[in-house]
């Protein structure tokens, strides 16, 4: 009783493997984590070993059978008792416009009778601790929220393998190790667990297997490498940029979603030069601050950048000198190829003093997206989508650029390599930055503040 | 009733005032449509709209009619009126049951009860949701745009060819996820939430039309 892979490889028409000769064995009551960097085939491999390739295109050799039944040539409403799978991108995944509504569609799917539909919702949403989320708008929710809502949707149809591919992307690090926990109790009560991660905290005393992916490969790792807990420590901040002056202030600052108070912050003050961390739970409300500050959310209160009110300044101006990464890569391509839009940003930024045509040859190669630049924006991985939306707005060259978690599905080594490269930006423009992410490790010894968004109020965590 | 009928309701109406001449019977089921409406306690703003919205057209197919028609000037009235009160009546009639039943419990009512296929309505819905989604990308391309120093209108295609690229890269993400979510096109599925027909839909809906043929019957104008 087992998800088996036998021999399984996977290309896209007359182009080499994304992945060649997999041999997989996932069992029942196990907890299975994959690591391996971005664009190295995971997402693809975790949509084989559903069924969705070859229906979804592509060309698939080698088999994948599910209790030895072959996953591909069973009906979807079907396979979906046994094996179902959680998106990279919570917002893709959805087609009805409430919670309710949603897991019901996955429910009817499958034929149930009402009461049962109503009873297994109840069941889903209480084991991911999101009953209060039952009547809410899908649009509403923040990403991580959503992923606890496709989470709940894969639990209702009852899968027993789990097929999670970054799930932790946009959570919170109190529901990061709450899902994990969860994720150990499903294994132990006999579901099969398989999860891909960039971050490998928290795994350690609880995984049963875990499997590199690298270059096409998948290969099993000895109980010796697994993660190991590192313990917890403590935040340190780095040394403030020399710099003087206020780039931004808020005062009376409130901020609603879905008719929710979000954020009220009596006053806050963002220094030139500043790289400021701001972290908080799921759906707290720090992408609605970081597009308040970038003019795309109403609000209540002032906000000034460079001693002049938002509402004064004019939108060219404004986008001038202030930028925001969005946490969805896709909203901000323009184009159609790499190639495109790094043409797009040389044609029009003006002035670019940092940004030379061989330092972004230099970030295209540390990034490893050399080789990339005919192939369309939409075909890259997310971690690839990520590094490229990030160096693109980099070479913008703002005075006040916004990221809206940069580092969601991005490997160790490409997270430390956009880290290296935001701060040698930054000190050769003087930039002024605000991060949101919830990968807060990585960051430490970075920032040299971070905000803590708690209570409707962002709080300066001081660390010795 | 149920959603269903009051589509089927609102459609016989509408081919009965499109097929007959008579002012009577227009404004009486105007003036019906427009207390149904302030029934359902609509917005003044709203109901504002609508009345904006179908002034212009009805005074324009009245004067036409009027000063362009065929016959004396008594009939060419007549006529003006006829047409000019079929277009508020027609909006009015779109209001009624546009605020009586969302979209999405329509076409879930209409599978239902006409047997129509799921990965039809289900098609409409997902296109349905896009249209929120689709005025937020559109927001986010222009305010990335200007971020990248490009500034992009609303006349401008680049806006619409990036908005449609996003449309079918989610279409296709969307019918992904929904196959991963159990959606099998052809399948049997159950309903959550049933919309059955009612008899007393079906009565009052008789009721209605026996009404209006009475009224025809016995009106001069």
């Amino acid at each position: 009783m087992a998800l088996t892979a036998k021999n399984l490889s996977f290309s896209y028409r007359k182009k080499s493997p994304i992945f060649e000769n997999v041999n997989l064995n996932i069992e029942k009551g196990s907890f299975t984590l994959m690591m391996g960097p971005s664009g190295c085939g995971k997402s693809t491999l975790f949509k084989c070993l559903a069924g969705l390739f070859p229906q979804y295109g592509g060309m698939v050799s080698g088999s994948v059978t599910v209790d030895g039944e072959p996953v591909a040539e069973s009906a979807a409403n079907e396979r979906v008792k046994k094996v179902s799978m959680l998106f990279q991108n919570p917002k893709e995944q959805f087609v009805l416009e409430t919670v309710e509504a949603e897991i019901a569609f996955a429910l009817e799917n499958l034929s149930l009778e009402p009461a049962e539909i109503e009873n297994r919702i109840d069941k889903a949403l209480a084991m991911v601790h999101i009953s209060e989320f039952k009547h809410r708008f899908l649009g509403q929710l923040s990403g991580g929220e959503m992923q606890k809502v496709v989470l709940a949707e894969v639990l209702a149809l009852g899968a027993e393998y789990l097929l999670l591919d970054e799930p932790f992307a946009a959570v919170d690090h109190d529901s990061r190790v709450e899902l994990q926990e969860l994720f150990l109790e499903l294994s132990k009560a006999g579901y099969a667990v398989l999860v891909c991660d960039h971050d490998d905290a928290g795994y350690e005393n609880r995984i049963t297997d875990f499997y590199r992916c690298s270059k096409g490969e998948v290969t099993s790792v000895e109980s010796d490498n697994w993660p190991k807990d590192l313990g917890e420590e403590v935040f340190e901040l780095a040394a403030k940029l020399p710099g003087t002056g206020l780039t931004l202030t808020a005062s009376e600052l409130a901020l609603e979603n879905d008719q929710r108070l979000l954020l009220f912050q009596k006053e806050l003050e963002v220094n030139k030069g500043d790289l400021i961390l701001i972290t908080g739970e799921n759906g707290s409300g720090k992408s609605t601050f970081l597009k308040a500050i970038s003019k795309l959310q109403k609000y209540d209160g002032a906000l000034h950048f460079n001693g002049k009110n938002l509402s004064d300044w004019k939108n060219k101006a404004y986008y001038q000198s202030v930028g925001l990464v969005f946490q969805s890569a896709l909203d901000q391509f323009l184009t159609i190829t790499v190639e495109e839009e790094l043409a797009q940003v040389k044609r029009y930024a003006k002035n670019q003093r940092y940004w030379t045509e061989d330092r972004v040859d230099d970030a295209l190669e540390r990034l490893e997206l050399t080789g990339l630049s005919k192939r369309s924006v939409y075909t890259l991985s997310g971690g690839q989508q990520k590094k490229l939306q990030v160096l693109l707005m980099l070479m913008t060259e703002k005075e006040l650029l916004l990221f809206d978690e940069p580092f969601a599905g991005l490997d160790n080594d490409s997270f430390q390599k956009v880290i290296e490269l935001i701060q040698e930006s930054r000190a050769a423009l003087e930039q002024t930055m605000l991060i949101v992410s919830h990968q807060i490790r990585p960051l430490m010894g970075v920032v040299n503040r971070r905000l803590h968004l708690q209570n409707r109020e962002l709080n300066e965590e001081v660390h010795a | 009733m149920n959603a269903s009928q009051r589509l089927f309701l609102a459609l016989l109406i509408s081919i009965e005032i499109a097929v007959t001449k008579s002012v009577t019977l227009n404004l009486t089921l105007f003036g019906m449509f427009f207390i149904l409406l302030l029934c359902q306690r609509i917005k003044f703003k709203r109901l504002g709209f609508y009345i904006a919205v179908s002034i212009l057209p009805t005074l324009g197919t009245f004067w036409s009619f009027y000063l362009f028609g065929i016959g004396g000037a008594f009939e060419r009235m007549h006529t003006g009126m006829i047409m000019g009160s079929r277009i508020m009546l027609f909006v009015f009639v779109s209001a009624w049951l546009t605020n009586s039943v969302t979209p999405s419990v329509l076409l879930h009512s209409l599978q239902q009860n006409l047997k129509l296929s799921p990965t039809f309505i289900y098609g409409l819905l997902a296109a349905l949701n896009f249209v929120p989604r689709f005025k937020d990308a559109f927001k986010s391309i222009q305010a990335s745009a200007n971020m990248r120093g490009q500034s992009l209108s609303w006349y401008q295609p680049t806006i619409y060819f990036k908005a449609l690229i996003q449309a079918i890269n989610w279409s296709e993400t969307v019918a992904m996820a929904m196959t991963a979510h159990g959606f099998q096109e052809g399948a049997s599925r159950s309903s959550f939430k049933r919309y059955p027909y009612k008899k007393s839909g079906f009565a009052v809906i008789a009721a209605a039309l026996f009404a209006t043929v009475v009224l025809l019957n016995f009106s001069q104008y």
